[in-house]
């Protein structure tokens, strides 16, 4: 088995040079499945400059964000990844525990876009349309970044946050479970 | 002794390496080649075999790495002595013919020993660190971690946040993980020195193996004759760019930069002369490449991929032939690494985002711009503002060196073309070319497209083994006689200012990794720690006052040094009060009411620093007060430390109530040798938003406190001012309006518990400094820091304590900078002593002081109307006074009530915005006279 294995990886090596990404497992604690997909949702294309952070061992996890510009980013997409078996043989097996979209503001049309495409992607997949109607408010109202409800265990967090470099950004966020 | 010791580790690793490297050069070289070239490459593939194999056989049975290591190590010397048995009797083994080979190789080494290497040598194996790059200590650690039994395929956490290194250790990526660590990790088990005497060693022996490898590449890809060749090995040993990998103390990349030229010339041997045994050899050296350092893999077989193309096209390999090189590639490296195959996918995986990721950070930046030719050929260290000619000639000074640089590299154009006209074989010609394009390609796609400063930073230095040939060829070229006249005389001329600007970059950066003396150094991350041996004895002297059950608050700068503590004592039960995270990510200020903190890449996370654990430590180690490595904030001990020595200190918590230390939001430290002519803090840090300061453990808890620091304000704002507030545990206590620089005592506040966290929170914010002369990615800032505003001299003052002046004993006489060192408090007051529209100073006075003298200068070209009014208000009491005419003058005040000290307030009646300044000054300041003097009597 171990040898069909390894040959299955050798065709593998093949095709990293080659640009197909990877598939993103949803870790089972968190409850809003089909993140994978969301990169490619149409208003998410036009987020072209990506970066794998490898793993941290303070937060324990990776991270696989998408921006709009390599350094002055306006919109950043983020998959905080969890590695469960780190260490226990497979320290590269990783499956999406967090997922969060940030757009600077004042949220021109393409991000205010964004902004409304990842709420109704929480809203297509489970989350009630109690707390996507509060994530809308928190933009129209401009509110401070904070929690405003839990799906199944999770946290939906949004809010204006600021980065001292990058500016004030409106930011969705969800965490599953630790 | 440190000197003899490490060259004498030196010389042993080269042999060792060469005892490990020369089975396959042996096997693999054929005879022509062997006889001038298996020595040279033994050390360089020596250490090469050893990293892959160990790294396989410990991936493959989760062998301990240790025990891999000597294994494998074991192996290949034995095949060396079964070898060097059979070869008894040819001329080659020879006592005279080895004496001359081993001369051959000092020879070709010797430039890069001793202008590179001296500071190795200089501070010991042992104890040097180049820039103190946390790179090198993950490597540490890892190794730290193997050695403890693991294998290379394990990954773990640690539980115990008062074990901050076993916390760490195994929690590397596996794309960090590198193979070449492996070498320090034999030597460590053979010889029992420490992994961090070995590791420093074995970046050593990686550099030394460069040189060699150059003369390699440059005789057999370039085909130059022995002499240029030796020419291009010890200009590699001058190289400023490699002085500069050098510095950085990468062990990946280090290990590499030898891997790279010869894999690449094997690579071109195998296609031009195919042999079964080129392919082992080459096939060997890829495999080596991609678990040493995968990222230059692609640099040594791409421009093989083009060569291989040509060869088929002037039908000189047939495609049958060129498909089973190819079979016997592949399977080679199959033997090699199938059982490690899942593994080696992961990394390659890893590697893969590294390489193609196009969000990027704040680090390297510079080698984005128009400095990157310069940085390139060497006429200019990195980073730019931190060498003496900047020192000496100020911005202007990049202008002139981008015109030198161009000036070689014309002359670099001029030389490759002439080579390339005079190549007896068309594919050397191919090889070398479709391998200028295609690192040209890549640096374009960095520099342009993904704007990835780290990958263009680490290119300048891979690259020179493509640029040195080229030189060494223009030098023989030129003494051949193949210039004339001008071209003569510019050739030479670039040539002479190729090797001068190298040589002078290559000892600068050896200065700057002494590691001593923080001026034009800030390449290096903490200062005295190259060279320190007080590191060695600290845990024994810990331990002789800390019981095994109490635990050792760490109190150091940044989390380099506090790691490095932790290193050295990781036996011991540790916090680090602050600065646990790595310098680029300690700089964000955390939200002041919810702790949360945005990094650079939009994460909100909680500001939880797990290896703190309140006000509970027993002990607190920390700086000497002779060390450099001193924070901004520095507490007044209540008591003596139970030990120091000239690097650190041990307080007993218990006996030093009030202890306060800085925690987020501060860029790096920076020190003041002195000696300007204008004011300056001897520490300081620059902030963007703010910074915390943590007080723990009040005395008399429910007694008011005040914080007091100095301030000055930076640039890229209009204002020469900016708001500070100040909280204690969330709640605003304080509120100033700070103009140009301050020194401020602030209201009271009470500390609330054993654990206070205090902010100094700046309200306005700034953008990075932009470039004055930017030709290509004009986004690109000078610095990519906020300079909002500086802050140093922190203290937590008691109730009636008074403010803490940088200077006492300033006697009654303030002059020039003693105005401000001196003052207990200032504010509007500029550092080069202008005052503008209102000021204010404090200096300490007793009961005696009747009249204070002020000396000054009135400026005749701001076309103030006079008689210039001042309003002056001493300690209270409003003294108007007026000066007649522009130019010096010298006012009497008279000094009444208040014992202790002089609180003198200034409003000039007039004053200018300087707007024409603001190019210089990135603020605009105001002017209304400059004050030299008070003298008080």
């Amino acid at each position: 088995m171990r040898t069909h294995s390894n040959v299955a990886v050798v065709l593998a090596f093949a095709c990293v040079s080659c640009g197909t990404g990877e598939h993103l497992a949803d870790c089972p604690n968190m409850p809003v499945k089909g993140w994978d997909a969301l990169p490619q949702a149409k208003e998410f294309t036009a987020l072209s400059h990506r970066k794998e952070r490898v793993y941290e061992p303070l937060s324990e996890s990776s991270q696989v964000l998408w921006a709009d510009s390599n350094i002055a980013y306006g919109a950043l997409l983020t998959f905080d990844l969890a590695h469960p078996r780190f260490a226990s043989g497979a320290p590269d097996e990783k499956c999406i525990r967090d997922a969060s979209f940030m757009a600077l503001v004042p949220l021109e049309p393409a991000r205010e876009a964004q902004v409304r495409a990842f709420t109704e992607f929480l809203r297509t997949h489970g989350v009630p349309a109690a707390i996507a109607g509060r994530i809308d408010a928190a933009r129209e109202n401009k509110l401070l970044f904070g929690p405003l409800g839990e799906h199944a265990g999770a946290v939906i967090f949004a809010g204006i946050v600021t980065q001292g470099a990058r500016g004030r950004f409106f930011r969705i966020q969800v965490t599953a479970p630790r | 002794m440190p000197t003899i010791e490490s060259a004498a580790l030196l010389l042993a690793g080269l042999a060792f390496l060469t005892l490990l490297g020369y089975p396959i050069v042996r096997l693999t070289l054929p005879q022509d080649l062997r006889d001038e070239y298996a020595h040279v490459i033994a050390p360089g593939v020596g250490y090469m075999v050893l990293c892959l194999f160990a790294f396989a056989l410990s991936g493959s049975v989760r062998m301990p790495a240790g025990a891999a290591t000597l294994i494998v190590a074991g192996a290949l010397a034995l095949a060396t002595g079964v070898l060097a048995w059979r070869d008894r009797r040819s001329p080659a083994a020879a006592p005279r013919s080895l004496a001359l080979r081993a001369r051959e190789m000092l020879v070709l080494m010797a430039p890069l020993m001793v202008f590179m290497l001296w500071p190795f040598f200089l501070d010991g194996a042992d104890t040097y660190l180049g820039a103190v790059n946390p790179d090198y200590f993950a490597g540490l650690v890892d190794d730290y971690f193997l050695l403890k039994g693991h294998s290379i395929a394990d990954f773990t956490k640690g539980r115990d946040t008062f074990q901050p290194l076993d916390y760490m250790a195994g929690s590397i990526s596996s794309s960090g993980r590198f193979a070449s660590g492996l070498v320090a990790v034999t030597m460590s088990k053979l010889t029992g020195l420490d992994i961090r005497t070995t590791l420093t060693l074995s970046i050593a022996l990686f550099m030394c193996c460069l040189p060699p490898a150059i003369y390699f590449f440059s005789r057999v890809v370039f085909g130059l004759e022995r002499r240029p060749a030796r020419v291009a090995a010890g200009l590699i040993g001058i190289s400023t760019p490699v002085a500069m990998s050098f510095l950085y103390f990468y062990l990946g990349q280090n290990s590499g930069l030898a891997a790279l030229a010869i894999t690449l010339s094997l690579g071109y041997l195998l296609l031009t002369r195919p042999d079964w045994r080129l392919l082992v050899s080459f096939a060997l050296m890829a495999n080596a490449l991609l678990v040493v350092y995968l990222g230059m893999l692609p640099y040594a077989v791409a421009p093989l991929g083009v060569l291989g193309l040509y060869q088929l096209v002037r039908r000189r390999l047939a495609v049958s032939k060129l498909a089973l090189l190819l079979a016997g590639f592949a399977a080679v490296s199959l033997v090699v690494n199938f059982a490690m195959i899942p593994s080696l996918y992961a990394m390659v995986r890893g590697w893969g985002n590294v390489i193609g990721q196009t969000l990027q950070g704040q680090y390297f930046l510079d080698f984005l711009t128009e400095a990157w030719f310069p940085l390139f050929l060497g006429t200019v260290l990195y980073p730019l503002q931190s060498s003496w000619y900047y020192a000496a000639f100020g911005p202007k000074i990049l202008l002139v060196a981008l015109v030198l640089a161009l000036f070689v590299l014309a002359a670099v154009v001029v030389w490759a073309i002439g080579w390339a006209r005079a190549a007896n074989d068309r594919a050397r010609v191919v090889t070398i070319v479709s391998a200028i394009v295609i690192y040209g390609v890549v640096w374009w796609v960095y520099s342009f497209q993904r704007q990835y400063g780290y990958a263009v930073f680490k290119m300048s230095s891979w690259l020179q083994f493509m640029l040195v040939p080229f030189v060494a060829y223009g030098w023989h070229a030129t003494r051949e006689g193949a210039f004339a006249g001008w071209k003569k005389t510019a050739l030479g001329g670039a040539f002479a200012l190729y090797v001068a600007t190298n040589f002078l970059g290559t000892i600068e950066y050896g200065v700057k990794g002494l590691g001593n003396n923080p001026t034009q150094s800030y390449i290096v991350n903490n200062f005295q720690m190259s060279g320190n041996r007080d590191y060695f004895h600290v845990a024994d002297e810990v331990r002789k006052h800390v019981k095994p059950q109490e635990s050792v608050g760490l109190n150091f700068v940044d989390s380099i040094q506090n790691f490095w503590l932790a290193y050295y004592l990781r036996d011991m039960r540790l916090s680090l009060l602050a600065h646990e995270n790595i310098p680029g990510d300690d700089e964000n200020l955390p939200d002041i009411q919810t702790n949360k903190l945005v990094d650079y890449y939009g994460n909100v996370r909680e500001a939880n620093n797990v290896f703190a654990h309140g006000a509970s430590d027993d002990y607190y180690l920390t700086w000497s007060e002779h060390h450099v490595n001193r924070d901004i904030a520095e507490p007044r001990y209540s008591s003596p430390p139970v030990w120091q020595d000239g690097t650190f200190r041990l307080f007993r918590a218990a006996d030093n109530p009030d202890m306060f230390f800085t925690g987020r939001g501060y860029y790096r430290m920076e020190y003041n040798p002195g000696g300007l002519a204008y004011w300056w803090p001897e520490r300081a840090r620059w902030t963007a938003e703010g910074g915390e300061v943590y007080l723990l453990r009040p005395a008399n808890p429910g007694t008011p406190r005040r914080i007091m620091f100095d301030a000055v304000v930076g640039y890229e704002h209009r204002d020469d001012a900016r708001t500070i507030e100040l909280y204690a545990d969330k709640v605003k206590f304080d509120e100033i309006r700070v103009t140009s620089a301050a020194r401020y005592v602030s209201k009271p506040f009470v500390p609330s518990g054993p654990v206070t966290k205090l902010v100094i929170k700046v309200r306005e914010r700034v953008p990075p400094s932009q470039r004055p002369l930017p030709l290509w990615n004009k986004s690109i800032p000078l610095d990519y820091r906020q300079l909002n505003v500086l802050l140093a001299n922190v203290h937590i003052l008691r109730e009636g304590e008074p403010a803490i002046a940088e200077s006492t004993g300033c006697g009654r006489a303030f002059r020039g900078a003693d105005l401000l060192r001196c003052a207990r408090s200032f504010n509007g007051v500029q550092i080069d002593r202008w005052i503008g529209r209102q000021a204010s100073l404090t200096f300490p006075a007793d009961a005696t002081v009747r009249k204070a003298t002020l000396k000054g200068h009135l400026p005749p070209a701001l076309n103030f109307t006079f008689p210039y009014r001042i309003a002056f208000r001493v300690n209270g009491t409003e003294v108007p006074r007026e000066i007649a005419a522009a130019g010096d003058f010298s006012l009497d005040i008279p000094v009444e009530g208040k014992a202790g000290e002089l609180a003198l307030e200034i409003e000039p009646g007039q004053a200018r915005d300087r707007e024409d300044e603001r190019p210089l000054r990135h603020k605009v300041v105001t002017h209304a006279l400059r004050l030299e003097s008070v003298e008080l009597q």
